[in-house]
């Protein structure tokens, strides 16, 4: 008999704060906040933590520093992560190794972020933490045109991808009025009223081809989960989510001719890398969530990870299988677009309340598998995790 | 105004010597002779140390396109809008920069650019017309 302690690790704890417009916090404050609710979910003491992760928001970021905001010594793994999107997966899948070196016992991996100011504009604050950058350098060269934040770079890919595959504006859409139909049903969920395609196609343009509603919002708040091996998850608060493979693919551009900017992403390669490592089939999955800083992020990565053909992520958005109640369940708790904006961990914390079996008015009745994509940057970075419920080990 | 004013530091200085004579810089390897941008410091194909540095003919053509809006003012007037284009240099290369006057003409895949200049505060930074043969 095997008896070696299941090392394998799995997502034991959440924690997310009040989200949303919460002004008159820092970011320490909510992240601190975000790592004891996380704690305090999956059953454990604060101090029984020997690692902890942190992820840079985009507007503010806790750092390292968290360590003395809660009070913790002698810490086996403390690392900061900052690779804008993907940050959440990665800081998670990290985690994992050191769970499984025997490194770590019991790690938490927490984002915040503070980009809400009251009687500011959000987009405004985002774009000046990026324009910090501007003034020199080759991310200066370019920001001197006023391509600075996501709503250029992003925008830039998905008319490529218009232009290649004929994708629309309104195959866009689908995807909007979707998520915001599963936001619903989630209550912490800041876009509460029901859109129409109409509705999308009428919102401003921000960035042409992107309209407001192809835009992701902007939430102040924090996200935290804790990883720990299965053995310790054994006897824990909540149904362990187990981490069944991942992967990740930075992909490094070099914008020439023939280039396939905008019309893959590195999803092509961490999506098959991952399911591999779990030793499963993309027809196994039951849930999906997917990055959507824009509705184009979800519609190139459905097609990267092969849930439809190269190019055409179009119609099989607008066939009629996404939302409540569709075939495909997709962004389930209504993700950036109309949940709420932590980075990757807006799809990180959807898919741990789906694989428990929590998710109440929203919830997939077959939740066995899920899916989990991070994007990061002008897509240069791709990051992935296949999550399973209890029922799958 | 097209550009926000900008400053040179260790990583650009050869390029904004270039483009104050009007000139945008290219790359090219001296081992396998891929065409780099700007930007290369060793070769991005083969990885070769050695680069030889040359003028860019001007020639490009549209790649990507995007129309940047700013917030509408509170009586609804929604300020200039700009437009950013992916060229695609002659040579291979693509660089981002706003078109100068742009028109009510379609842009698409492939459509004709020119490079020109323009000022970024006391630097002069590279930007796209579309090309004049194509009125």
């Amino acid at each position: 008999m095997n008896t070696e302690p299941d090392r394998t690790s799995v997502i034991a704890g959440l924690g997310m704060t009040e989200i949303g417009k919460v002004y008159g916090r820092s970011v320490s404050d909510f992240a601190s906040e975000a790592v004891r609710l996380a704690v305090a979910d999956a059953g454990l003491r604060l101090h029984d933590l020997d690692g902890l992760l942190v992820a840079d928001g985009v507007a503010a970021t806790p750092g390292v520093r968290l360590q003395r905001d809660l009070g913790l010594r002698d810490l086996a793994l403390v690392a900061g992560v900052a690779t804008w999107g993907t940050s959440a997966c990665v800081m998670i899948q990290y985690a994992a190794m050191a769970i499984a070196s025997g490194q770590c016992q019991a790690i938490a991996c927490v984002l915040a972020d503070t980009p809400l100011v009251p009687n500011g504009s959000a987009g405004d604050n985002f774009t000046a933490a990026a324009a910090e950058l501007a003034p020199a350098g080759w991310t200066g060269v370019f920001g001197a045109s006023g391509v600075v934040g996501g709503n250029p770079l992003i925008a830039m890919n998905a008319r490529r991808h218009m232009l290649t595959y004929g994708t629309t504006s309104e195959q866009f859409g689908h995807i909007a009025v979707a998520q915001r139909e599963w936001a619903l049903r989630n209550p912490v969920a800041q876009m509460r009223k029901p859109i129409t395609l109409e509705d999308h196609q009428a919102s401003r343009w921000v960035c042409e081809p992107f309209h407001l509603l192809d835009c992701c919002l902007v939430t102040n708040g924090g996200i935290a989960v804790v990883v720990t091996s299965a053995a310790l998850a054994r006897d824990l608060a909540q149904p362990p989510v187990h981490l069944l493979g991942w992967g990740q693919t930075n992909r490094g551009f070099f914008e020439r001719r023939d280039d396939r900017f905008g019309l893959i992403s590195g999803a092509t390669i961490a999506g098959p890398a991952a399911l591999d490592m779990a030793g499963i089939k993309l027809g196994d999955v039951d849930v999906v969530e997917l990055y959507d800083c824009y509705t184009y992020t979800v519609l190139v990565t459905l097609e990267d990870y092969g849930f439809c053909d190269k190019g055409e992520g179009g119609p099989f958005v607008a066939s009629g299988i996404l939302g409540p109640g569709g075939t495909f369940p997709l962004n389930t708790g209504g993700g950036q677009l109309s949940g709420f904006y932590f980075q990757g961990m807006t799809q990180v914390a959807e898919a741990v309340v789906q694989a428990r079996g929590q998710g109440g008015d929203r919830q997939v009745p077959d939740h066995d598998v899920v899916m989990v994509g991070n994007n990061g940057g002008c897509l240069d970075h791709h990051a992935t995790l296949v999550l399973g419920s209890a029922a799958t080990r | 105004m097209v550009f926000t004013p900008i400053r040179r530091d260790a990583d650009t200085e050869r390029f904004f010597e270039s483009t104050q004579r009007r000139e945008f810089p290219l790359a090219t390897c001296t081992a396998c002779g891929a065409v780099g941008g700007p930007q290369e410091t060793i070769c991005y194909q083969c990885g070769a140390a050695e680069l030889t540095w040359s003028t860019a003919a001007a020639g490009a053509v549209v790649r990507s396109w995007i129309v940047m809006h700013g917030k509408p003012g509170a009586d609804g007037t929604e300020p200039p809008t700009k437009v950013i284009v992916i060229g695609e240099l002659y040579e291979g290369p693509w660089w981002w920069a706003p078109l100068l006057d742009p028109d009510d003409r379609e842009l698409a895949d492939g459509t004709p650019l020119i490079l020109d200049f323009a000022p970024a505060g006391e630097e002069l930074l590279p930007a796209f017309r579309l090309a004049p043969d194509r009125a």
